[in-house]
Order: structure tokens, then sequence, then C-alpha cells
């Protein structure tokens, strides 16, 4: 098998990839749309079987979204924008109270004796130096999905394109491969997109419903910014394995700087978090995601871990559809190198 | 043809549309199709430009989609036996829309040569999209098949 022949290939792929690498902060809003057009594709797609043509169904769509978020936010932006108004005007407190809590919970565990702060500083100062971090941390990541509000009113725009012409788009590029390879990379492609496809759209369908779920726990439960953590339990809700812990988490300690008892709101906090989780497992899960990721839990690990350091909380959403597309390359490709007599 | 890298591809020139539609007609496969149907077909459609001597797929390889010769010509082989020669309007392959057998012959273009190729994936997203027109499709393909079908067995019948 002569895989030196290749060599082209993996210099093509490199370069791709590291031009992807470089520009992947202007990238955002072309992933998040994407993962918008792969979901919706299908509605599009109903409708041009019922007779109307590609952009008029887009229109429809983009209109019907309209209506229901007109609807939506008639009923809910007094509650929503009051939570949201509250959590940025609070957060400098919620911040000192965290600290305050490091070193009271410093104080309370002082007994073990072992928690000696490094060099000079003592112990409780990086407590409450970490306490007040981790509030701080959780309240820019909140805070930045408000600032992220110009790539939301982007997103849509790109997505709009991307449903419209995402076949031309495709046809142009792979216009570019050579007769040699033309017929493996578009088989490639297409079972690629099946497959990434089907991942995104089911994930992103029971990521809306877990956040619905814990939306609902949460406001029936009194717990404040129901309105924000719910839905940022279900964003987190799409990345495996590890999401719904780490949906958890902003919630617990939202709860424990902005309430003074918040024994009682964390307890229902886990009630939530088991309930939800229960349902989706049970439930929503198997019925919207179906087959669940085909991969060893090692590689999702590491899967998570490399796009958490490529691009953060986005690269961790898109780690999996990425691996997966990477899995279907490399079984495909090898099939096909071998059928086409490449290699 | 609008240039790929300096060129919009979105912009509507038509220069690679041109002369579609009247090869498309000429098909028997999508004879039954409306002028809105076809145009749809035209949109699945890729052109691909193949060298003198330059292989356009090799017996034993899986099958993909079939080939409408556009310009030039196109010779079919089994081995070393030549089984024919194609020329402008015809078209090849067509099996492979239906399922990803093997080739059973290799195709080369002896000359310079413009096919259009229409593909599996394609299709069946084509049949999605507009079950009414992929149905017609499908249904002239297998007619298709059934007469070539018939032929093999009234050769067979001589041969035996």
């Amino acid at each position: 098998m002569s895989w030196q022949k290749l060599i082209p290939l993996f210099a093509a792929a490199g370069v791709i990839l590291g031009t992807f690498y470089l520009l992947k902060d202007l990238l955002t809003p072309f992933i998040l749309s994407v993962f918008l057009a792969y979901l919706l594709s299908p509605v599009v797609d109903f409708m041009e079987r019922r007779g109307f043509s590609r952009a008029m169904s887009i229109a429809f769509l983009y209109l019907g979204f309209a209506a229901t978020l007109g609807v939506g936010g008639f009923f809910l932006k007094g509650p929503v924008m009051s939570q949201v108004k509250g959590l940025t005007e609070n957060m400098p407190e919620y911040t000192k109270r965290a600290k305050d809590m490091g070193q009271q919970m410093q104080k309370k565990l002082s007994f073990l004796g072992s928690l000696q702060g490094s060099g000079d500083k003592s112990a409780t100062m990086d407590m409450a130096k970490y306490a007040g971090k981790a509030a701080g941390f959780v309240s820019s990541k909140i805070l930045s999905l408000f600032a992220a509000i110009p790539t939301m009113i982007l997103v849509p725009f790109i997505t709009m394109f991307f449903l419209k012409d995402g076949r031309a788009i495709k046809k142009f590029a792979i216009g570019f491969v050579p007769n040699r390879y033309f017929e493996m990379a578009l088989t490639l492609l297409y079972e690629v997109d099946q497959g990434i496809g089907r991942y995104i759209r089911g994930q992103l369908m029971d990521s809306v419903a877990v956040g619905a779920l814990y939306t609902i726990g949460l406001f029936l439960a009194h717990i404040k910014y129901a309105f924000i953590l719910g839905p940022l339990a279900g964003i987190f809700n799409l990345i495996p394995m590890f999401g719904p812990l780490i949906g958890a988490v902003p919630a617990m300690i939202v709860t424990a700087v902005s309430t003074n008892n918040f024994l009682m709101p964390w307890a229902w906090i886990a009630i939530i978090t088991l309930i939800v989780q229960l349902i989706d497992n049970v439930v929503t899960g198997p019925l919207i995601v179906g087959q669940s990721v085909d991969m060893h839990p090692l590689v999702i690990i590491f899967s998570l871990l490399v796009g958490a350091q490529v691009m953060g909380l986005l690269g961790m959403l898109i780690a999996i559809p990425a691996a997966t597309a990477i899995k279907v390359t490399f079984l495909v490709g090898r099939n096909r190198l071998r059928d086409y007599e490449i290699v | 043809m609008t240039d790929p890298f300096w060129g919009n591809p979105y912009k509507n020139t038509g220069s690679e549309g041109k002369g579609l539609l009247p090869i498309l007609r000429k098909i028997p496969i999508f004879e039954q199709l409306s002028e809105k149907e076809l145009k749809k077909v035209e949109t699945i459609c890729y052109e691909r430009h193949f060298n003198k001597d330059e292989e356009i797929f090799k017996e034993g390889a899986p099958g993909v989609g079939m080939f409408i010769i556009k310009e030039g010509a196109v010779k079919i082989a089994r081995g070393q036996k030549e089984l024919a020669q194609l020329s402008e309007g015809d078209f090849f392959g067509e099996v492979a829309l239906l399922d990803e057998s093997p080739r059973t012959a290799t195709a080369v273009a002896p000359e310079k040569a413009t096919l259009l190729g229409i593909f599996r994936p394609d299709l069946l997203d084509l049949v999605k999209r507009d079950p009414w027109a992929g149905s017609k499709i499908l249904l002239k393909l297998s007619e298709l098949m059934g007469k070539r079908l018939r032929a093999a067995n009234e050769k067979l019948k001589d041969v035996l």
C-alpha cells in the first residue's frame, strides 16, 4: 500500500486545518450558523417537498420564528429582562459575597490544619481569592453571552445563506477535487454530512428540551434567575458526558452568592438536575437523539479537552461533531482509497 | 464558466448551466421531467473535464454515478476488449445511481472530453426534496435496466 501518494492530501488537510485555527475567532458566527442550518434544514426540506421554492420555504421559516419570538418576547420579556438587569447590577456585590463566603469556609475548615497557602500568603486569602474568582468567572461567562448579541444578530443572516445555498457551496468546494479523487470525495462528504447532521440535530433538539425542563423546574422551585440559568444548562447539555454536571454549576454558584441561605436552593437544584437528567435519559434523549455517540468515552474526553484548548466553550460544543467527521473520514476514506486503488 | 477563485459563484451567468437543459432533455431517464424539475436535475450536475487518455472510472471500483458526454468521446472496455465507443449526447454508468456495485468496465477518454456527472448522493437528496421528480427518474432508470436485461436475455438465448 503506497501511503506516500496521500502526502499531498495530508498536506492540503493540514493547510485547511491550520487556516481554520488561525481564523478561529472570526469563524464563531459561521460555526454557529452551520449548527443552526443543520437543525433547520429538515424543516426547509419539508416545505420544499410541499411544493414551495427553497427561498420561499426559508422565508416562511423565518417569519414563523419571528412570530414565535414576538409572542414569546411579549410574555417573557418582563421576567427575563428583570432577571438580566438584576444579575448585572448585583454582580459586584455577589463577587464580594463569594469572597466573604470563601473566608468563612476557610475558617470552618481550618481544623484540617493542612490548608496553608503558598509563600507568604495565608490560606484564608487563597480561599477567598479562589471563591471570588469562581464567582467572577461564572458572571463573566453569563455576561459574555449578552456581549455576543452582535454575533447573535449576524448568525441568522449567515444561516439563511447556508440554508439557501448550502448545496451550491458544497458543489463549488468539491469542484476543486481532481478527477481521480472526485467520486471518493463526494461519497465521503455525503457520509460525513449525514453523520454530523444527525448528531447536531439530535443534540440541539435534546438541549432545547433539557433547557426548557430546567427553566421550568428552577422557576417552580423559586430559584433566582431561572430564565438565565435554565437556558444556560440547556447549552451546557450539548457537551456529552460532562454537560449535565457543568450545567448545574453556574446555578449553584449564582444561588450561593445571591441568597443568604443557599442550602435549600442547592438541594432543589440537585433534585431538579436529577429529575431533568432522568427524563432526558429515559424519554427525550432516546426519542430525539436516538443512538448515542458511537465513540469510546476516552475518545470523547480527549476530543472535549482538545476542543476546550483550541476554542474554549465553543470548541467543546463542536468537539464531538468534529471528532465524528474525522472518524467517518478515516473509516470511509481508508476503504475508498483501497477500492479506488489510490493506495 | 465562472472562474472559481475570482468569480462570484452565486452570480447566475448561466455559463455552466448554458446548454445543460437541452442535453439533459435528450437523456431517456429525464424525458418525463417538467422544465422546473429538469432545472433541479441541472443543479446536481457536475461538469468534469478529462484529458486525453485519462481514466474516468476503472473496472472494479465502486460506482457512484452516471456520466453524460457533453463534448468529446469515451471508450468503454473490459480488460483489452473494447465494448463501446460513445460520443456526444451518450450516457453511461447509470446503474451506479441505484447501487454501489463495482463498475463492470473501464471508461477512458480517448481525447479531451467534458462530461456531466450525476451522482447517487445528490440524486437521493433530490428524491428527498422533490419525491415526484425523483420517482419519475427512478422509474425511467428501472425501465432502462429492464430493457438492458431483456436485451441481455435475448443475446444469451442466441448463444445458448
